[in-house]
């Protein structure tokens, strides 16, 4: 079931109105509901994967409880790798297995050594890569003694389903979102009025902006050889905001749609095409799964207290696993690698890499525009090896792109091209608010309500085609 | 709780108002699914040959060229699918029934039976043609809304046409779609690399349309109707810029069926040289004069067969 479906605008509030019905009986009870509502969520997919769901949270929470009571470390040690390997032996089956099966072939054709293979036909489970990390986050925090585990296995379950964010994040972790499901939830009007704007905001982000990109998007992509190297740009900058709105907007209704139930997610965007540099743009892009491989994968392996070399290493690892975790495609692992080539400069030689607009100024400095402008042009170059079919589409791409014909006039909707440069002029404006429909700040009622029903008169008329979440594939 | 409830409910108030406007308008005005509904029951005593298929033929074959008597029950973007429900509902009530004519494009034995293009067309099919459609589910709130099924801008502009013209069925009584000079295309052979890549899903698999041809066969055989499987004149740029196995897997699958039984034929005109630029109106539609020639053609070919028996 997508957000942005007729399926979603009748199952949501009637999941609401029975939620604050129950709303006087135990938390447990109403845990209960939303185990059921969000398994019912997840079966519109497919409900044959609702097994791997309830395993990963049946042998987290075990695993969990025995953590806390287990003192030695080999035993401790043992739980975790029960954990892990569980975990990420799910995502490896489902996920990785093809692709590390061929690139292990195709690595020994290259030496001459044939070996031929079947590969897995198997479909992959939507969201498993964010439910898995999410559990894994649990277990790893209670065997770092940050967290107690819960001994309650119907918030547990909650926690793990909680169909606002089961499929495509934020990935939460269990201090922040656990918690909330322990306690009991009041119905507030200002929370619900701010989640009823993110979910407008997000649909607009979604079905405005992404989806009518991806129509340029397919079609420049699909035909880049025919293309001039100014209209290619353009369809990468497309792309660029086609994923943005797509996830963004995802997140948003996710967030808000959990609002409405009285929960805080985290925030997942933070006007990332605004960052000043690649750093500056992680701390903005995907921040709960960025936090994630901070927090479980680049703290752990040192940071940025080690040796010079060790720091390029640990940055290499962690976007080189990132890419990974996007898709068993060489593309994501490429994506990754670029992300790390981009951002160590500035980990090694920038000492302050922490960067905020001041409130006061309109616009930006000249050296601000140049550093938003030039991070953006990198990341829009990165963007391109995430969407090509194979890396070496993406460098005939990149080489169009950089010929002469990036100086003609690209073969592009002026339009659609207006509408990004607006959108983009608005989070500047809205830079200091919690997301772009935030008009909290707004005084008048007037143009607040006139500025929701812009919002969704765009929505119904200006939406494009209906097209998938890009980010339900990973 | 309830002052936000208050609040949703006259917020959304002009977008009920809107969508409940639309849907009777749906309902109340005729379209060409209802139209074609009306006009099949019309031809049941009278329909010598049926044509079904896709815009190929809704643009393509004129029945008043025909020189038997002829309607023309295909619909833009109608897949196979669609041709055998609507032939299965149908077929029993067409007393005077000889020939069925079916156009196969590029893309018609690929197609998947439920895809995203085009998908609202299934709830309208579902609605104003009384068909039963499978892959529309009783839970599925479009069944019950055909405002909700067509993007909000697309319905807008149906109200207007509406307006202005007073109609949006966009065919004659035969069933012949209505095109004038404005749909011509200038550069031809532009538009015929961009429809052709649009034509193209890289899927060689026919399996499923392969049985359903076999079925509108048996269907038609046990009526003693004839069945002829019609490939339309294209556009050379767009049959080259296209798989050439591809083409030659359907020609092959089209020969094989036709071979099977004397009352299958196959018509290849992709290529056929009596049909010049001047006769299509883009890559791989006909104008009206292109369809006045291919009408006239395949009347002949059919009467040639139908004679012969």
């Amino acid at each position: 079931m997508l957000f942005n479906t007729i399926d979603f605008a009748i199952f949501l509030p009637i999941v609401l109105a029975l939620y604050w019905m129950i709303s006087g009986r135990s938390v447990r009870f109403r845990n209960i509901y939303l185990v059921i509502v969000s398994y019912i969520f997840y079966s519109f997919w497919d409900w044959r994967f609702l097994s791997l769901i309830f395993a990963s949270s049946l042998v987290d929470y075990l695993v969990g409880k025995k953590l806390a009571d287990s003192s030695s470390l080999l035993g401790r040690r043992t739980l975790l790798g029960i954990s892990l390997v569980f975990n990420l032996g799910m995502l490896f089956t489902f996920k990785y297995f093809n692709f590390f099966v061929e690139t292990f072939v195709d690595t020994f054709a290259l030496f001459g050594t044939e070996f031929s293979y079947n590969s897995w036909q198997i479909l992959l489970p939507v969201g498993i890569s964010f439910y898995t990390f999410q559990t894994l986050s649990y277990t790893i925090d209670i065997y770092r003694k940050r967290i107690a585990p819960t001994n309650d296995i119907v918030a547990f379950f909650a926690f793990v389903s909680f169909f606002p964010q089961l499929v495509a994040g934020p990935i939460e972790r269990a201090s922040n979102l656990l918690t909330q499901f322990e306690t009991r939830r009041a119905f507030d009007y200002q929370k619900s009025v701010s989640g009823l704007r993110l979910i407008l905001g997000g649909l607009f982000k979604k079905m405005v902006i992404a989806d009518n990109c991806a129509v340029f998007v397919n079609t420049i992509f699909e035909q880049y050889e025919m293309a001039s190297g100014s209209t290619l740009f353009v369809g990468a900058v497309f792309f660029a905001f086609q994923i943005y709105g797509d996830f963004s907007g995802y997140s948003d209704i996710a967030i808000g749609s959990a609002r409405l139930m009285g929960f805080d997610l985290m925030k997942n965007f933070n006007y990332p095409y605004l960052a000043q540099n690649m750093s500056d743009f992680w701390r903005r892009w995907h921040i709960s799964l960025s936090t994630w491989f901070r927090d479980y994968v680049y703290i752990p392996l040192g940071g940025s207290r080690v040796s010079k070399t060790r720091l390029v290493l640990n940055i290499l690892v962690v976007f080189l696993l990132s890419g990974l975790w996007h898709g068993a495609n060489l593309t994501f692992v490429f994506w990754g690698l670029l992300h790390a080539v981009f951002v160590l400069p500035v980990l090694l030689f920038y000492k302050n890499h922490t960067v905020n607009f001041s409130k006061e100024k309109r616009l930006p400095t000249f050296r601000e525009f140049l550093n938003i402008a030039g991070t953006f042009v990198v990341v829009v170059i990165a963007w391109v090896f995430f969407r090509a079919e194979s890396i070496g589409d993406a460098f005939d791409y990149l080489k169009i792109v950089f010929s002469s014909s990036l100086f003609t006039m690209p073969n592009v909707s002026r339009g659609a091209v207006l509408l990004l440069m607006g959108y983009m002029v608005i989070e500047w404006v809205q830079r200091h608010q919690d997301h772009f429909l935030d008009v909290t700040n707004v005084s008048s009622r007037l143009l607040r309500y006139s500025l929701y029903f812009i919002t969704l008169f765009c929505i119904f008329y200006y939406a494009g085609d209906v097209q998938p979440f890009i980010y339900f594939q990973f | 709780m309830k002052r936000l409830t208050k609040k949703i409910i006259w917020f959304l108030l002009p977008v009920l108002l809107v969508w409940a406007g639309l849907e009777i308008f749906y309902r109340q005005v005729e379209t060409n699914y209802t139209k074609k509904h009306e006009l099949i029951q019309q031809n049941y005593k009278k329909a010598e040959i049926l044509i079904l298929g896709s815009s190929h033929s809704y643009y393509g074959l004129n029945p008043e060229y025909f020189s038997k008597n002829t309607y023309n029950f295909s619909n833009i973007s109608q897949s196979l699918y669609f041709d055998e429900l609507l032939l299965k509902k149908h077929l029993d009530s067409l007393q005077k029934l000889k020939a069925v004519v079916l156009t196969i494009g590029y893309f018609t034995l690929s197609q998947e039976d439920d895809g995203l293009e085009d998908r609202w067309r299934k709830y309208f099919y579902d609605q104003q043609m009384d068909l039963d459609v499978p892959s529309v589910s009783n839970l599925d709130p479009k069944k019950y809304s055909l405002a909700l099924s067509r993007k909000f801008n697309r319905s807008v502009d149906l109200v207007v046409e509406y307006v202005a013209e007073g109609t949006i069925v966009s065919h004659y009584p035969n069933g012949y779609g209505i095109q004038d000079s404005s749909d011509i295309v200038a550069n031809k052979e532009e538009i015929a690399h961009i429809i052709a890549r649009k034509h193209e899903n890289g899927s060689l698999d026919f399996k499923s349309n392969r049985e359903r041809i076999e079925r509108i066969i048996a269907l038609c055989k046990a009526k003693g109707v004839h069945v002829f499987l019609v490939q339309m004149p294209a556009h050379p740029a767009y049959v080259e810029a296209l798989n050439p196995n591809k083409w030659d897997k359907i020609g092959g699958l089209l020969e094989e069926v036709s071979d099977s039984s004397n009352q299958v034929h196959h018509i290849d005109l992709t290529r056929n040289p009596a049909f010049t630029e001047n006769d299509l109106r883009d890559a791989d539609h006909l104008t009206n004069e292109g369809a006045a020639k291919c009408s006239k053609l395949l009347s002949d070919y059919i009467d040639t067969y139908l004679e012969g028996n």
